[in-house]
């Protein structure tokens, strides 16, 4: 048998240093980062309210988003990160985003939308994250956990209403194979009661960059793809179930785009080339 | 239509419209904690066996007792035998 020499083993030394270099720069950026934003949103917050165009909830939702573009600046330090979406004009700021989830990782990258006055429905745990429980209640976010679906669809519709673009991962969970999950259908049953057109996101990379229940991050890379709107009148004719058909149309588009792409270019599909599906 | 074959077809039924695996629909399995079905989920259930076989559930005190598959299965036979009958 050959005896390994050290150049044998210079790959995976060169390899591990990319890993550490990207760990140490990632969490020194996340608490710089997190501190900046503790320490600059109190003045920020005032501005915004004083001149006027931003009410208390709207203002702290402004300041999460910037801290979400924060963090994918932060991210595309260390990783090849890609973004892909059509016209910013052509996303309504009162819309509902399903995406689906891989990652803890996956909110932070929902900096990337072109909308800013995000709330996002999630269970209860995210609530108790230090300094980003008192965050997220002031912002409205909605805690799916502590109240049943009418309460969710009353407070979601009164969201809505307020020009508020809820974010929703209809996975309920995150995945722990990598693989898309089966969707809930209380964000399509939400978008057909209300007429809201739901903004489909795919994200692929964030379950290899930073997978569940681990805290070592790897710098693969992440690719985010903003979908066209869907109108969910287009899918009233299915009756009572119209949700459902929404809910697989919807799937089937961010599975269509879960695979990771190496460049970024314009490759996303537009409604046209994905027929909803006629009724019988 | 057979016991078996009402057995068979709502479990096609089921599979198809909540993206299941059909193996997974056992007489032992649990809506919630095998199924992963949820409360909007179960209003929805009730919409597709009424299409499917052709009988009115609407909101029948029993159904909303009903929390795995072998108690759908039974519900159903029933149903249609009270409609043969």
């Amino acid at each position: 048998m050959p005896k390994k020499t050290f150049m044998d083993a210079l790959p995976k030394i060169a390899a591990f240093l990319r890993e550490l270099f990207c760990n140490a720069g990632f969490y020194t950026g996340f608490v710089l980062l997190t501190l900046l934003t503790i320490i600059v949103s109190p003045p920020v917050y005032l501005v915004l309210r004083l001149i006027g165009t931003h009410d208390s909830g709207q203002a702290v939702r402004r300041i999460i988003w910037f801290y979400g573009k924060g963090w994918v600046w932060l991210i595309a330090r260390f990783v090849p990160f890609h973004m892909t979406m059509d016209d910013p004009q052509d996303y309504p700021q009162s819309c509902i985003v399903v995406a689906n989830h891989l990652s803890f990782f996956d909110a932070f990258c929902l900096g990337t939308l072109p909308m800013y006055n995000l709330v996002f429905a999630v269970r209860s745990w995210p609530f108790k994250i230090p300094f980003y429980g008192p965050y997220m209640h002031r912002a409205k976010y909605l805690n799916t956990e502590r109240m049943s679906y009418e309460d969710f669809l009353n407070q979601a519709k009164e969201r809505l209403n307020q020009h508020m673009t809820m974010i929703i991962f209809p996975e309920g969970t995150r995945s722990t194979n990598g693989e898309l999950g089966r969707f809930h259908s209380g964000a399509f049953k939400l978008a057909m009661e209300t007429g809201t057109p739901i903004v489909p996101v795919s994200i692929s990379g964030t379950d290899r960059f930073l997978p569940k229940g681990k805290l070592w991050v790897k710098p693969h890379p992440i690719t985010i793809t903003i979908l066209p709107p869907a109108d969910p009148k287009l899918f009233a004719h299915f009756g009572p179930l119209a949700h459902r058909t929404m809910s697989k149309y919807v799937r089937d588009l961010i599975a269509q785009h879960s695979t990771p792409s190496t460049t970024c270019n314009t490759d996303c599909v537009h409604l046209s080339e994905n027929p909803i599906p006629q009724g019988e | 239509m057979t016991d078996n074959e009402l057995i068979e077809k709502t479990n096609a039924a089921l599979a198809e419209e909540f993206e299941l695996d059909i193996t997974l629909l056992t007489p032992e399995a649990s809506f919630k904690d095998d199924l992963g079905l949820d409360s909007l989920d179960a209003v929805d259930m009730v919409i597709v066996l009424e299409q499917k076989f052709g009988i009115k559930i609407g909101k029948d005190p029993k159904i909303i007792q009903i929390t795995n598959m072998a108690d759908l299965y039974a519900y159903i036979i029933a149903k249609k035998n009270e409609l043969a009958a």
